[in-house]
């Protein structure tokens, strides 16, 4: 790894893949991935559906279905937590390492009121009485920029708005103050302006309690905003990872510029063609030859075809998986 | 200016004691897009399936071609659902899990073609499905075995195969990767130049509504607040919710991107919207 | 992937030797039914004078052995058998059809037509069975058609609930929504889009129903309120035999077993049906 060789890095995985059996083989839903995240960092993480984003740190989380296989590594603080043994996954999981899902309203329990379900993570993790816990989480509202707390902690999941459900979401996570947290697609089910006040929220989170983020999206835009790095994943292979400046003003994966090329732009002309990328990406169940972007990259050639691009160190800190890099 | 093709007077939808949607007004004429614009809850949802009798109105009128939808009897509804079409948020929600593709597209001949034989539909899906970009081969599949993308192109599919006068668009590309949205986007802007087809493009995205739009509404909290031109809309805002819309949207790049050099916007495509590989 | 709903099921059902041997003996024993008096010299009625009562054994081809009247219980078995099960399947037949129809249209069309359908369900669904045969029985005497009104009255109810839920939660669907928007009538939206989508728990319920009948079947024809003298069903049989027991235990056991075979081997192929399309459905 390019990047924090000195320090300890918060998470770093190995090699990392995820394997799914299915009627007549395998699916790799993730095929070797290799990142870290330094303390109080932010790492972006941006591919579409299918990519194995979410694959991958379902495996870290150990939330994965029980057919499914992990292999490699990945380190926790310095200690592997692949395969570890349910107690003590358990301690770390919801409190030092914590996940904020995409859809807040199934990832709340319907039938409990929001005081109860965030004052249950403190009971179980820190052993507070009943009191205590239901004190800390009226703080955690607060600390979530959720105004009127004490209304708030009486009610159910649904009669709050998505943008607050989220929030909640995030507190919770936050309750037993973690060392990383993880956010899976926080801002999709949300609007606009939702979403940037909930990644604003996370920004400001970072600053204060100086955890470290993962934050997973299929948009570029939500990364950018919030990212010190960015690793783009592909078909399960990150095919290109650098701090999120460099990347943004000069990628280097073709697959990358053309991600930025399709981000949102609301000074665009009628009359263009709205950008897209032509095609999909390959699944998890498609065997791999040469590389994976190569049917829908304007820049391949027969190489690439055949032989797949490895990782390789570009410039300071950046890595690409590429024949023919941009720049 | 002509007759506009749909007018909608004062629509109303109370649900539950709460009003989900004010005294909306506003037109639509021929080879037409209304883009509407709004945040999740402010009914935008609820007046496109209002417009099309979905859900029951409270108030208001939805004239079309002379006749009050709100008003007339189910027949004469029903016949007129060839016109008035709807492609929803939600791709895969929206075809039946147990219909194969082919099964989907022929519905709609079946309901108000029926003279045709097997063979001649068969002819006209495989050209709507080829129109909007899929293989033939995808005719036998099922909606479980279809991307996001791909199933919305099926329900286009199915949304057009009458040459509909209004296609109503309920959010259309929210749910798919920001990579696949311009291929959606594109496709029915390329549908309503060959088919002439009008359209109510309702999203919360602002940067497609502007792609997409010749007029703009924007609604909050059940009501329209403001209507104009497209360019109007984007360069002065009136009302100061439409201002903060605007404001709010993602700046998403700190700093201005070049155009990588020799990598073309579309990929390889000569069909320009997306045709997908076999 | 270009499995289906039905292929993924029928994979996974096939793969599993509880369902395999279930199978196999259910085919088995219609097949004996079907073909096995051809194998046998005796006829229904016969009467062998010479072998009343007589224990299983090889002379005059009596292999169950004989009942009081000294007919051959191996060809009465069977001919009971396939009294029961032709009865059995007609009757789950025409109730799963009629739960079906009248389930979906209620969950469907909802509001007060659901409101009527649902408090006839409850209303039948309250009523003892036995009395109410016994009750038909006194008004119009022992008639087998008694049989098939009060099985009919009955068999289709638990299915009607069962769809009628189903159907409810499938209406809120978008493509239901698409249907409507599309202009298709109640009607087709019904045929082409609820059923298809609720014949799932349909197809299992219906497996476990048929064992429920035959059941029924049996046990009114026993009480005397079903199948009639001279015709023969397993349960008239088995009546025939419970009479006998100390005596002449055989009468019994050969349509006891059967009908015991047969009912275990259904309702194990039910529940193994039941689990492959659970997890067919679970993607």
């Amino acid at each position: 790894m390019t990047q924090d060789g000195a320090t300890l890095a918060t998470l770093r995985t190995r090699e990392l893949r995820v394997d799914h059996p299915v009627p007549g083989g395998t699916a790799s839903a993730v095929r070797g991935v290799s990142l870290a995240v330094g303390a109080h960092q932010c790492l972006g993480v941006v591919g579409e559906s299918g990519s194995g984003k979410t694959q991958l740190f379902m495996a870290v989380m150990g939330l994965l279905p029980g057919s499914a296989r992990a292999t490699g590594s990945a380190l926790f603080q310095g200690e592997e937590i692949l395969g570890l043994p349910p107690d003590r996954l358990n301690r770390i999981r919801g409190s030092k390492l914590a996940m904020v899902f995409q859809d807040p309203m199934t990832s709340l329990a319907p039938h409990l009121k929001i005081g109860v379900q965030l004052a249950e993570v403190l009971v179980h993790h820190r052993g507070l009485s009943w009191r205590d816990a239901e004190r800390a989480a009226s703080s955690a509202l607060d600390r979530v920029r959720i105004p009127d707390a004490q209304r708030r902690l009486k009610q159910y999941p649904h009669e709050l708005s998505g943008g607050m459900r989220q929030r909640v979401m995030i507190g919770m996570s936050l309750l037993c103050e973690p060392a990383l947290v993880i956010a899976d697609e926080p801002t999709s089910a949300l609007d606009v302006t939702v979403q940037a006040r909930i990644l604003e929220l996370l920004r400001q989170l970072r600053a204060e309690m100086g955890i470290s983020i993962v934050l997973i999206s299929h948009d570029l835009a939500v990364v950018a905003s919030l990212a010190d790095r960015v690793a783009v994943m592909y078909a399960g292979r990150v095919v290109e990872s650098a701090p999120a400046a460099d990347l943004l003003r000069r990628a280097l994966h073709p697959y990358t510029a053309l991600l930025l090329q399709c981000l949102p732009d609301v000074h665009r002309l009628r009359t263009d063609r709205m950008p897209f990328l032509a095609g999909q990406a390959p699944g998890a169940g498609d065997p791999e030859r040469g590389c994976a972007f190569a049917p829908r990259c304007p820049r391949a050639t027969d190489r690439c075809k055949h032989e797949r691009p490895a990782l390789v160190d570009v410039r300071e800190a950046a890595e690409v998986a590429c024949h023919h890099p941009l720049a | 200016m002509s007759e506009p093709l749909l007018d909608v007077r004062g629509l109303g939808v109370d649900y539950r004691g709460v009003r989900a949607l004010g005294d909306v007004s506003f037109q639509i004429r021929a080879r037409e897009t209304l883009g509407l614009v709004g945040e999740s809850g402010s009914g935008k949802s609820t007046l496109a399936r209002a417009v099309l009798r979905l859900i029951p109105a409270s108030r208001g009128q939805v004239l079309w071609r002379g006749m009050d939808l709100l008003r007339c009897d189910g027949a004469t509804l029903r016949s007129q659902r060839r016109e008035l079409q709807i492609v929803f948020q939600d791709p895969v929600a929206s075809l039946n899990p147990r219909m194969t593709v082919a099964g989907t597209l022929a519905e709609p001949l079946r309901i108000f073609e029926r003279e045709l034989t097997a063979v001649e539909r068969r002819v006209r899906i495989e050209r709507m499905l080829t129109r909007v970009g899929l293989a033939a081969s995808m005719l036998s599949r099922y909606p479980h075995e279809l991307s996001g993308g791909q199933c919305q192109r099926v329900a286009i599919a199915r949304a057009m195969m009458l040459h509909p006068r209004l296609l109503v668009c309920d959010e259309p590309v929210s749910s798919l990767d920001v990579s696949i949205q311009g291929q959606i986007v594109n496709l029915l802007a390329d549908l309503q130049g060959e088919f002439g087809t009008s359209m109510l493009f309702i999203s919360h995205n602002l940067a497609v509504i502007r792609h997409i739009s010749h007029r703009v509404a924007v609604i909050h909290d059940g009501n329209l607040i403001e209507t104009a031109s497209c360019d109007d809309l984007f360069a002065a805002p009136v009302h100061p919710y439409t201002r903060a819309l605007l404001e709010a949207v993602l700046a998403p790049i700190p700093v201005p991107v070049p155009v990588p050099a020799r990598v073309p916007v579309e990929v390889r495509d000569s069909d320009q919207s997306g045709r997908e590989p076999e | 992937m270009t499995e289906t709903l039905w292929g993924t099921a029928r994979r996974r059902l096939l793969a599993n030797r509880g369902a395999r041997i279930s199978l196999g003996i259910i085919v088995a024993l219609v097949a004996l039914t079907v073909m096995g008096p051809w194998l046998n010299p005796n006829r229904v009625e016969t009467l062998d004078w010479s072998f009343v009562a007589a224990d299983p054994g090889f002379v005059h081809a009596h292999w169950f052995g004989t009942d009081r009247l000294g007919r051959d219980l191996y060809v009465r078995t069977l001919a009971g058998a396939r009294v029961s099960m032709i009865v059995g399947l007609v009757a789950s037949a025409v109730s799963l059809s009629l739960g079906l129809m009248y389930g979906a249209i209620a969950g469907y069309v909802g509001g007060r037509t659901d409101d009527v359908m649902m408090r006839i369900v409850e209303i039948l669904g309250g009523l003892p069975l036995i009395f109410f045969v016994i009750f038909l029985t006194v008004v119009f005497g022992r008639n087998e058609y008694l049989l098939f009104v009060s099985i009919g009255a009955v068999g289709w109810l638990t299915l009607a609930r069962i769809v009628r839920g189903q159907a409810l939660s499938i209406r809120r669907q978008e493509y239901i929504e698409a249907a409507i928007a599309s202009g298709a009538g109640t009607a087709r939206i019904i045929c082409t889009h609820v059923l298809p989508n609720v014949i799932g728990p349909v197809i299992v319920y219906a497996t476990l129903t048929v064992p429920q009948i035959i059941l029924l079947e049996s046990f009114l024809s026993f009480l005397g309120l079903g199948i009639q003298e001279p015709r023969a069903s397993l349960g008239t049989l088995i009546a025939e035999g419970a009479g006998e027991m100390e005596a002449a235990p055989w009468i019994l056991l050969a349509p006891g077993a059967f009908l015991t075979l047969l009912l275990v081997c259904l309702n194990i192929f039910g529940d193994r049906l039941r689990d492959a399309f659970d997890a067919g459905t679970r993607r």
